[in-house]
C-alpha cells in the first residue's frame, strides 16, 4: 500500500525539479562539455574537431577551443533512521526527509547523475544501487516513507562505517536527520563531500509549555510523566542550544556544511536557497 | 476518654478498591510520542506532594465514612443513682461531736454532707430533714450548688426538739418512688431515737424495702445516744449498711466508704454515649483535596 503522501511529494518534487529547475552541475575540469573555459595553442594529440579555425587564421598558430568537462556526480543520500523522527507538529520529519530524497534524487535524474539512498540507524535498512532512472527515485521516496521508526537507534560508528567502506566511489554524500546527538563525521568528509541536511521541528528545540503530558519516549519507548511548565521550557531550551552549538561547531571544525529545514518550511525553497549560496 | 472505634468498619473495604484500582485498573492517559523529553533526566518530574494530598484525602475521606467515634459517659448515668439525705435536726444535734471538740454535730454533718453533695456529680440529690416532723428541705435534684447551700444554711431544731426518724425514711420512699434512678440510696444521719412521728417502724421497711432503696444508717456521737439496734435493722433489711460516727473524722471517713461503694456500682452500669468524630478527618480530607486539586491545577493536568 503506498503511504499517504507519496503521491503528493512525488508530484511536488516533480513540479519543482522539472518545472523551475535549469542548468546542469558544472565542472571547473576541462574537457567534453558546453560550458567554454578558453582558446589557447593547440597540443599535439588533441582532438583536432576542437581547432578553432578562424582564430588559427587570425594568429597565424594552431589554435584550438577547450570547454570546461561536465562531470558526473555520484549523489548518494544517507537516511538516517531514528525514532526521533516519528514526530512533527505540521508535517512528520520523516514526510520532510521523504520530500528532501525526492527532491534531490530528481534534480540528480534530471542532471544526468547518479542517484542512490541508503537508510541506517542502527544497521542498514535499505539500499538502493546509484542509478540515473527515475523509477529508483521513486522508489527510494517509498523506502524511506516506510522506513520503520519506533525503537529504532542510530548507531553512529555503523554509518561511519558504512560510509567509509560501502559507498565506494568519492561522492556528494547528503547525510539527512535531525542531529540532535553529536554525530561522527570527520573520516567520512574526508572522502566524501558532505553536506548535512537538519531536518527539524521548532517545538523539539522549543517546546510549548504545555502542562502535564504522558511521553513516551519514541527511541526507548519509555514512558513517563512531564510537566511541560515554564520553568521547564526555560531549562530545556538552554540545553538544547548548549548542545546545538557544540554540535555546529563540530561540524563546522570538519569543514561540513550544514542546512537545516523545520517540518513548517518547504524543502525546495530552503534547500535550493541555501545549496545555491554554497 | 475510650478508646476509638468506627461505627462503620466494613467502608474500610472501599479503600481497598481504591488500592486495587490504583494497581490494576488505572486509567491510561493518553501517551504522546515527543523525542528528547525523556532523554533528559532532569526534565522528569514526579510530583510526590501530589500523589501524598490525593491518597491523604482518599484516606480522610473513608475514616469520616467509616464514623469514627468514641464513648464518653453519658448524661443518662444521672438516674442510676438517687441520693436522698436524711438529716437529723433535732435539738440534740447541737451538742458537740466527740470528747474534745467543741463543734456541734450538726455543724459537722453539715459541712461533710454538702461536700459529699458536691461529689456526687451524677447524682440525684434530695435532703429531708426531720425533727418532731420531716419535711423536704430540698427534693431530688441535679442542682448540687443549691442543695449543698440549703444544708448549709439550715438550723438545729428548725423541726423542733424530737426526732420524727420513721416519718423522714417514708418521706424519702415516697419522693424516691417516682424516681427512674436504678439505684436508690438514703443516708440515714442519727443522733437519737425515734421519738416522734405517725409512721411505724413496720411501715417504714415495708416502704423502703418495696422501693428497694438501699438505706446508709448512720449513728453520730457516742454509742448509747442513738438507737443502734434500729439503725442496724434498717440497713441490714433494706441492704445498706450501717455506721458509727463518733469524730468529725470519723464521719468523713463513714461518707466516703458511702461515696466509694456508690461509684463502683454507677462505673458498673454507667451508661456511655458516642462521640461523632467524623468532622476532623472530613476537613482534613477536604484540605488535602484542595491541595490536590490546586497542584494539579498548577501542573496543567486538569
Amino acid at each position: 500500500m503506498t503511504p499517504l503522501g507519496y503521491n503528493l511529494i512525488v508530484q511536488r518534487a516533480r513540479k519543482h525539479i522539472f518545472g523551475e529547475m535549469v542548468g546542469s552541475n558544472a565542472s571547473k575540469k576541462e574537457g567534453d562539455g558546453y560550458d567554454f573555459a578558453q582558446i589557447r595553442p593547440y597540443m599535439y594529440g588533441e582532438n583536432v574537431k576542437r581547432i578553432d579555425w578562424k582564430q588559427s587564421a587570425k594568429n597565424g598558430e594552431i589554435q584550438v577551443r577547450s570547454f570546461f568537462e561536465e562531470k558526473e556526480i555520484h549523489l548518494h543520500v544517507l537516511g538516517l533512521i531514528d525514532g526521533n523522527l516519528h514526530f512533527g507538529i505540521e508535517r512528520s520529519k520523516l514526510e520532510v526527509m521523504s520530500e528532501i530524497v525526492a527532491l534531490l534524487g530528481l534534480s540528480a535524474i534530471k542532471n544526468s547523475d547518479f542517484f542512490a539512498l541508503s537508510l541506517l540507524s542502527d544497521a542498514l535498512l535499505y539500499q538502493s544501487h546509484a542509478s540515473k532512472k527515475e523509477a529508483m527515485v521513486h522508489e527510494a521516496i517509498l523506502k524511506t516513507l516506510q522506513a520503520p521508526l519506533l525503537g529504532q537507534k542510530i548507531n553512529w560508528h555503523f554509518v561511519q562505517e558504512f560510509a567509509l567502506y560501502h559507498i565506494k566511489k568519492p561522492s556528494l554524500l547528503f547525510i539527512i536527520g535531525d542531529f540532535f546527538e553529536m554525530p561522527k563525521l570527520g573520516a567520512m568528509a574526508r572522502k566524501h563531500e558532505v553536506i548535512v541536511i537538519r531536518v527539524r521541528d521548532h517545538f523539539e528545540e522549543k517546546p510549548w509549555s504545555l502542562g502535564a503530558l504522558h511521553v513516551k519516549d519514541p527511541i526507548t519507548l519509555k514512558e513517563d510523566k512531564v510537566v511541560l511548565d515554564d520553568a521547564f521550557v526555560k531549562r530545556y531550551t538552554a540545553k538544547r542550544k548548549e548542545h546545538d552549538i557544540a554540535i555546529e561547531s563540530y561540524l563546522k571544525k570538519e569543514g561540513i556544511k550544514t542546512i537545516t529545514i523545520y517540518t513548517n518550511e518547504d524543502p525546495f525553497v530552503k534547500l535550493f536557497t541555501t545549496l545555491g549560496a554554497m | 476518654m475510650d478508646s476509638m472505634s468506627f461505627e462503620y468498619p466494613l467502608v474500610w473495604v472501599i479503600l481497598l478498591l481504591f488500592i486495587a484500582c490504583s494497581l490494576w485498573c488505572q486509567s491510561k492517559p493518553r501517551t504522546l510520542y515527543i523525542p528528547h523529553l525523556l532523554a533528559m533526566p532532569l526534565h522528569v518530574k514526579r510530583s510526590k506532594l501530589s500523589f501524598i494530598t490525593k491518597w491523604l484525602s482518599i484516606v480522610m475521606f473513608i475514616l469520616a465514612l467509616s464514623s469514627p467515634i468514641t464513648h464518653v459517659p453519658g448524661h443518662t448515668s444521672k438516674l442510676s443513682h438517687a441520693v436522698m439525705l436524711l438529716m437529723d435536726v433535732s435539738e440534740s444535734m447541737s451538742r458537740g461531736l466527740g470528747v474534745m471538740n467543741a463543734r456541734s454535730k450538726f455543724d459537722t454533718s453539715k459541712e461533710i454532707a454538702a461536700s459529699f453533695i458536691k461529689q456526687r456529680e451524677n447524682d440525684n440529690v434530695g435532703v429531708i430533714v426531720f425533727g418532731e416532723f420531716a419535711y423536704v428541705a430540698t427534693p431530688l435534684t441535679f442542682d448540687h450548688d443549691s442543695a449543698a447551700t440549703i444544708i448549709q444554711n439550715l438550723n438545729e431544731g428548725i423541726a423542733g426538739k424530737r426526732t420524727a426518724m420513721y416519718d423522714a425514711l417514708f418521706l424519702a420512699t415516697r419522693l424516691l418512688q417516682k424516681n427512674s434512678a436504678k439505684e436508690k440510696v438514703a443516708i440515714l444521719l442519727t443522733d437519737g431515737f425515734n421519738t416522734a412521728g405517725q409512721i411505724s417502724l413496720e411501715a417504714a421497711l415495708r416502704a423502703v424495702e418495696s422501693e428497694k432503696i438501699k438505706v446508709y444508717a448512720i449513728g453520730i456521737g457516742r454509742s448509747g445516744e442513738y438507737d443502734e439496734a434500729i439503725l442496724q435493722l434498717i440497713a441490714h433489711k433494706s441492704g445498706g449498711a450501717f455506721f458509727k460516727a463518733n469524730s468529725e473524722q470519723m464521719l468523713v471517713d463513714v461518707y466516703q466508704k458511702i461515696d466509694l461503694m456508690e461509684k463502683s456500682l454507677q462505673r458498673a452500669q454507667s451508661p456511655t454515649h458516642a462521640k461523632y468524630l467524623y468532622m476532623y478527618p472530613l476537613f482534613v480530607g477536604l484540605l488535602a483535596l484542595f491541595g490536590y486539586v490546586g497542584l494539579r491545577l498548577k501542573e496543567g493536568s486538569l
